[in-house]
């Protein structure tokens, strides 16, 4: 078999990866959209998908290194270099033809532009064999790319390219050089091999994604000097202390401790506190006929109740049969829907007493006033987050699919907040009816979870 | 006899194109030891889960304690003590929160038998669940299983993941809970040597079918080895024996395996053979494969 057929059947295996292959395919035309309209002023975009190819290879690279006893492959060390620099020659020779739609840029300019895309090409290959839950490039590459083109970056290196080609060449054949060098290091498959580490490619492997989540809440755990975990476990203990033995109100005490109580011992206060008001601020400043993008922060908890299932440990035999299951998944999703949309309420709160402090900024001659968030869209979060809750519960071990549900229900979300604000629904007259319907909706589809369906192993 | 505790009636469970259950029909009678045996894949898991009610049958009918397993509530299974052959535990907790969290939904929970079990498995408190070995997991699951003295405790392959002197304590808390006469237990297990020495009854499973579902003593006394060496030197071609399962032969000498044989009679055709015969009863191992091989 050669390194193409193995690599591709690996793919071909993976089918949930699709989805990630849709998504890049869909940011094609939106990155060579320039280039067709005849804008030919700005079209380096297509770094953007050197980019993120690069990721993509190297975390197939990195899916097959981490196999065990992988370095017993023949040929082990030379495999993945050969793969992530053929596919890199390919796609970028392909996208360095847009150059050829500048007027004036000739053939040679596609080379030019190829040696810069295997460049960024290369440093998505970099990310790709970086574990995703430490992978700053997540965070920052979307602060990368609007940053560049809002401070124009991509002109300024456009200019380079055009004005010096020869030395962007030979700058970035030895920046490739150098990929090729690391990339060929005696202990490379052995360093990764066995590594239980969540790349780009292992989001679709439930037992894997669990594996190291609970790694990593291991570690955050023991790490921490102050175990925030013994307050959470006393407050949890107290309460189910109080309750009668085999009554429903200890066992809805304990779901609600196991539901939460993983994310709530991990929990830092201060980061989140900096996180959010910096979320605030920031996007406060971004608006849309006055109304801020900070108001996203009313639909982000979809992702939140996404992917928290409200049956964890489903195979553990506890004094709760399956209506106590079913009871204390209910109380356990209305207590977070109820907390998280307290708390963004607050921070809502806190945005509104911000917006007469915090002054205009003027950036290149534009000025950004701060608009705080509109506190009545605290009502979109609460029939959404039950939704999410019934999703995650129904399918607990497809975690794709869970996020592609998750962001159509995003999209509904945003979908009704614009018609909201042109006008076409009255907001208050439609909030109590979707309520009912999302809350109903939801509590069937736990029913029937709690009710029929098997709990734990092949259930 | 007293009522079964648990009743099962053509129970039938599939998943996807694999049949886990085929008509399975057992009654299982309080004060059992029960050895549940089979291969991989065999449906001992699935039998077990369909008891405490995680698993619901597609079709027939599976009561324990007297309620339909999809309606056990927290009184029937507060009498029910599991230990999951995967090991399912809160990792994120330390072990020390983790048996007081387990610990806090059982009124006879029994802290001194806690901490003996502690002191001999050798567990570190302090540990995070998620860090520990599969051994020191198991281990931790049988303490949470057993810490409330259940009357009905069901072991999923309780000592797969156990060293040998680890194995060896656990059989040894088993052999002390056994003394109780009202408890009933069923374990599941691969290692059938250990499993031998505290079961009183068997079930043998294979591909969703229950083969056998009975006392131990009497699948023992159904078959044995015989051993059959002649006095003059050569065995008649043709061995007068009754219901022979398996035969080995030497030259003047012989193993047999026999079903439903009868000891005096045995002896009768010896001494018409004139030989000497030697009569050994079946491991369970051997008992296993000649059930599931018929």
């Amino acid at each position: 078999m050669n390194i193409l057929r193995a690599n591709l059947k690996h793919l071909y295996q993976c089918r949930s990866l699709w989805f990630w292959y849709f998504i890049i395919l869909c940011q094609f035309p939106l990155l060579l959209l320039p280039v067709s309209r005849w804008e030919f002023d700005r079209f380096l975009g297509y770094l953007v998908l050197s980019f993120l190819c690069g990721l993509l290879t190297a975390g197939l690279q990195m899916e097959i290194l981490s196999k065990p006893f992988s370095f017993c492959l023949p040929g082990h060390r030379k495999i993945p270099r050969q793969f992530i620099f053929r596919t890199g020659f390919v796609v970028n020779g392909l996208l360095g033809l847009v150059f050829l739609a500048h007027p004036g840029l000739g053939f040679p300019y596609v080379l030019v532009g190829a040696f810069v895309g295997m460049v960024f090409y290369l440093l998505g290959a970099l990310g790709g064999f970086r574990d995703m839950n430490r992978n700053p490039y997540l965070v920052l590459f979307p602060l990368v790319i609007f940053g560049s083109v809002f401070f124009e970056s991509d002109r300024i290196l456009q200019q380079m390219i055009i004005s010096s080609p020869v030395q962007i060449i030979i700058v970035s054949a030895l920046i490739s050089w150098l990929f090729w060098v690391r990339l060929g290091r005696e202990g490379l498959a052995r360093q990764y091999c066995g590594k239980i580490s969540l790349g780009i490619l292992a989001s679709p492997n439930y037992a894997k994604i669990k594996k190291i989540r609970h790694a990593e809440m291991v570690r955050r755990l023991g790490k921490k000097k102050t175990p925030f975990s013994d307050t959470v476990e006393n407050f949890f203990q107290r309460r189910m202390s109080q309750r009668n033995f085999l009554s429903r109100g200890k066992c809805a005490w304990g779901h609600l401790y196991i539901v939460s109580g993983e994310s709530l011992s991990v929990l830092r206060v201060r980061q989140l506190a900096m996180m959010f008001g910096l979320f605030v601020i920031i996007l406060g400043y971004i608006s849309k006929n006055g109304v801020a993008l900070s108001n996203i922060l009313f639909i982000l908890p979809v992702i939140l109740a996404g992917q928290l299932d409200l049956l964890p440990y489903r195979g553990i035999l506890l004094p709760a049969g399956r209506g106590d299951r079913f009871y204390a998944a209910v109380i356990s999703g209305l207590t977070i829907t109820l907390l998280t949309t307290l708390a963004i309420a607050v921070i809502a709160f806190i945005s509104i007493l911000l917006e007469p402090v915090l002054p205009d900024i003027t950036l290149k001659g534009h000025t950004f006033g701060y608009h705080a968030m509109n506190i009545r869209y605290c009502f979109v979060t609460l029939p959404l987050m039950p939704i999410c809750f019934a999703i995650a519960t129904l399918i607990p071990r497809r975690p794709v699919l869970k996020i592609i549900l998750s962001i159509g229900l995003m999209y509904v979300c945003i979908g009704f907040y614009v018609a909201a604000m042109i006008g076409e629904i009255q907001f208050e007259l439609i909030i109590p009816s979707v309520l009912m319907i999302s809350w109903g909706i939801s509590l069937l589809i736990l029913r029937y979870v709690c009710m029929r369906r098997c709990l734990g192993g092949n259930g | 006899m007293n009522e079964a505790i648990v009743q099962m009636r053509k129970v039938r469970k599939r998943f996807g194109d694999i049949q886990a259950l085929d008509n399975v029909d057992l009654d299982i009678y309080p004060g059992r030891i029960i050895g549940l045996v089979g291969a991989n894949g065999s449906g001992k898991s699935t039998l077990l889960r369909h008891i405490i009610g995680l698993y619901l049958a597609d079709e027939g009918d599976c009561v324990t304690f007297g309620c339909k397993a999809a309606r056990l509530g927290a009184s029937q299974l507060s009498r029910i003590g599991y230990v999951h052959q995967e090991g399912e535990l809160l990792d994120w907790m330390t072990v020390r929160q983790l048996i007081r969290y387990i610990s806090a939904y059982y009124k006879n929970w029994n802290s001194q038998l806690e901490e003996r079990y502690i002191s001999d498995f050798d567990i570190s408190l302090k540990a995070r669940v998620g860090s520990l070995s599969p051994g020191q997991r198991q281990k931790l699951a049988i303490l949470l299983a057993m810490g409330f003295e259940p009357e009905f405790l069901i072991l999923d392959e309780p000592a797969s993941a156990l060293d040998p002197i680890a194995r060896a304590q656990f059989l040894d808390l088993l052999l002390g809970i056994i003394q109780d006469s009202t408890r009933t237990i069923i374990i599941s297990s691969h290692i059938l040597s250990d499993v031998e020495k505290v079961i009183d009854h068997l079930l043998i499973m294979k591909e969703g079918h229950l083969l056998r579902d009975c006392s131990f003593d009497e699948l023992r006394e159904e078959f044995c080895r015989l051993k059959v060496t002649s006095l003059n030197g050569a065995l008649p071609a043709e061995l007068p024996f009754a219901e022979i399962v398996d035969c080995t032969r030497e030259e003047g000498r012989a193993v047999l395996v026999l079903r439903n044989y009868s000891q005096e009679k045995l002896e009768v055709q010896a001494q018409t053979l004139n030989c000497e015969i030697e009569i050994e009863t079946l491991p369970l191992e051997e008992l296993y494969k000649i059930v599931v091989t018929e």
